[in-house]
């Protein structure tokens, strides 16, 4: 007989959420978390917030490799942190809904992680009341540095409205526009709005986040190196071996451990008209100092790309050079989670990738199959943080990806059909159901042909409404 | 790390240890290059974008990462379109093991690739502007680190306009009419042409040709 566990409805057991809101009576838990990931942000006193997107792939791989869920894995590590089961802690995909989802599991008592998706957290956060919620617009407000009366002003003419319309909690109004409320109440309800409601209020994911008014959490020591120079430098050359010195001289800080290993660096240069230009140096994969160490090829070369790349900094140390920089460790990931399994570190082969990968200007592109019956669905590019291979259960469309071209444009473009007229057109391909749920011009299908345009082997595709687009090329 | 001291020392040591050949495994193109192509060298090919000849490149790829487990780039140069990537897996080319990047001066962005053997296989297609003393440079690091390296012109090549550093130059064309494709070898092997259909192309790669 199979046991229903309630919890886990909704939301797949190995799958975290993107952002963690974690609440705690322990003071001082904020060092803690970055345990878990390098990005967190201390949101008031005693609620911080966890970015989980770069740290993904180790807490799974940890994850199975303990044979235990994501969630419980997560849940240990706070109680570590808490000390106790004394924690509140929602994720969501978004920081927004993460921290409403705490607000409202701390003012109903309800202890340990939940997820958003989950059926409780669906509950927690249709139940949530107006009080909860203007408590996040006075947090948010202070964090944008709103005034508090305009926050009480706005509170108590929203108060009057809502007890006119009789509406007793946010979610009965969550399909109400974003711009509505913004002409009634002001822009700090609205935006409030967008952070809590982002689906509903047509917010992708990636605008919500960027929405989100983030502010790192930066621990007190910091590693720095700061350099005065004798005389006014413009080359290129001599720059970089001074540099060079100062990123060896970083590794030997007390403050930045051998095994940690730096996401961003900040190049803080002061010119000699005292203007300053930060230079955030970001690399695509963790990066070791340490074991870079004396060269450090890898962080100047991508140093010496920013630099090329800010034509105004180089158009202003061209007139007047540089006469002292900063060189600041911005973002590191922990010694704690510097396992041989975070960046997959057992295969040679990828670990000599990232490390290529971090010397060249240009990302490479990795690709994995999904799938998915229309050609521009039917792949996901793989992020930096994610190269690697999403198992796909079946090979069903293999005999549609043998006749289908090798490049697909990036834009599908309406064919004139004037230009038809000079065209000739090959063997039918393929007829294919369109997505038409998801066009603003519903089309229920495409019929593809081969098209023999201006010495181009094209695939087209015919739309019911008789329009032909060029969708991919035969290279 | 001193590239320069490494390099010359490379390339005094290492030169004659790539003796492996990549073969497509179409018996009558493996004849023509006699053999396949050969690890370390420069291979400039006359190839038309937008006639499905790129699909003659894609075998030897494929017999590079099965057989001989090697890394492949594919360096385009054209910035309008993206890759396919279930056209390629139906083509046998595992996704795994290949990266693609976009770049019009791939000698700049990506210079560290051509100083590293981790991709042992680079085809650099329809990238503008690539110069003599480029193919020199590329010439070079194919030789040290036992690169095969591909250039894809998306014009026929001529005798006339020659190429010292590339081994191999040929070209291949399709006539659409006449339903014939036709590599034609202008330097590095015998002076042949081999002309066969797309039909029997396909009968290689298991699949009907439709056009």
């Amino acid at each position: 007989m199979g046991v229903l566990k309630l919890t886990q409805i909704g939301a797949r057991p190995d799958e975290l959420l993107d952002f963690i809101a974690f609440q705690s009576s322990q003071p001082d838990c904020s060092e803690a978390l970055q345990n878990l990931s390098p990005k967190t942000m201390r949101w008031q006193d005693g609620v911080d917030l966890i970015d989980m997107r770069a740290c993904r792939a180790f807490w799974l791989y940890s994850a199975k490799q303990k044979e235990t869920d994501l969630s419980t894995l997560i849940s240990r590590e706070f109680e570590a942190i808490a000390k106790g089961k004394d924690f509140f802690a929602a994720a969501a995909s978004t920081p927004g809904e993460a921290l409403l989802l705490l607000k409202a599991a701390s003012e109903k008592g309800f202890q340990g992680i939940i997820q958003a998706e989950s059926r409780l957290g669906r509950n927690l956060l249709r139940g949530l009341s107006w009080d909860v919620w203007w408590a996040l617009c006075e947090e948010y407000a202070a964090k944008k540095s709103i005034l508090p009366t305009l926050v009480t002003k706005a509170r108590h003419a929203m108060r009057l409205a809502m007890q006119r319309l009789g509406c007793q909690r946010p979610e009965q109004l969550r399909n109400l526009p974003s711009d509505h409320l913004q002409r009634r109440f002001g822009k700090l309800v609205s935006e409030v709005w967008q952070l809590s409601f982002p689906q509903r209020q047509g917010l992708s994911e990636k605008d919500a986040i960027a929405l989100f008014p983030w502010i790192r959490f930066e621990a007190e020591k910091t590693s720095f190196i700061k350099r005065y120079l004798d005389h006014e430098l413009r080359d290129w050359s001599v720059i970089e071996e001074i540099l060079r010195e100062d990123l060896n001289r970083l590794c030997v800080l007390g403050s930045f451990k051998k095994e940690e290993r730096i996401l961003n660096l900040e190049w803080r240069i002061v010119l000699c008209n005292l203007q300053e230009i930060p230079i955030s140096i970001l690399f695509r994969h963790p990066h070791s100092l340490h074991k870079d160490s004396p060269s450090q090829r890898t962080a100047l070369l991508q140093i010496n790309y920013m630099f090329e790349k800010s034509a105004a900094l180089r158009a202003a140390s061209e007139v007047s050079g540089l006469i002292s920089w900063t060189l600041k460790v911005v973002e590191k990931a922990p010694a704690r989670l510097r396992q041989g399994s975070l960046f997959q570190e057992s295969s040679d082969d990828l670990q000599s990738l990232r490390q290529l990968e971090n010397m060249i200007k240009k990302p490479l592109e990795a690709f994995a199959l999904k799938d998915d019956w229309l050609a521009e669905d039917s792949y996901i590019r793989l992020s930096e943080h994610d190269k690697k291979s999403i198992p796909i259960d079946s090979e069903d469309y293999l005999p549609l990806g043998r006749k289908r071209p090798l490049f697909l444009y990036k834009q599908t473009e309406a064919l004139p059909i004037q230009s038809l007229s000079r065209s000739r057109f090959g063997a039918f391909q393929e007829r294919t159901m369109d997505k038409w749920w998801k066009s603003p011009q519903p089309n229920l299908s495409r019929d593809y042909y081969q098209l023999f345009h201006d010495e181009t082997l094209l695939w087209v595709y015919r739309d019911q409404g008789g329009t032909w687009h060029t969708h991919g090329v035969y290279g | 790390m001193d590239t320069k001291r490494i390099n010359s020392f490379e390339h005094l040591k290492l030169a004659q240890r790539f003796n492996v050949k990549l073969l497509s495994g179409f018996n009558p193109l493996d004849t023509l290059l006699d053999g396949g192509l050969q690890e370390g060298e420069v291979s400039e090919w006359g190839m038309p974008w937008g006639q499905g000849l790129r699909d003659l490149v894609l075998p030897f790829l494929s017999c590079a990462q099965r057989q001989h487990g090697y890394w492949i780039l594919w360096v385009s140069g054209h910035d309008r379109v993206t890759i396919n990537p279930w056209a390629w897996h139906a083509r046998s080319i595992d996704l795994e093991t290949i990266r693609f990047v976009s770049s019009q001066d791939p000698l700049y962005d990506l210079r560290q690739l051509f100083l590293s053997d981790f991709f042992r296989v680079i085809v650099l297609d329809q990238i503008p502007h690539l110069k003599e003393e480029d193919c020199q440079h590329l010439a070079r690091h194919a030789r040290t680190y036992g690169l095969t390296i591909l250039i894809l012109r998306p014009h026929r090549l001529t005798h006339e306009q020659g190429n010292i550093w590339t081994r191999l130059r040929a070209n291949c064309f399709q006539d659409l009419a006449r339903e014939k494709i036709t590599i034609e070898i202008l330097k590095g092997r015998a002076p042949k042409t081999l002309t066969f259909s797309p039909n029997e192309f396909a009968l290689f790669r298991g699949e009907p040709w439709a056009f």
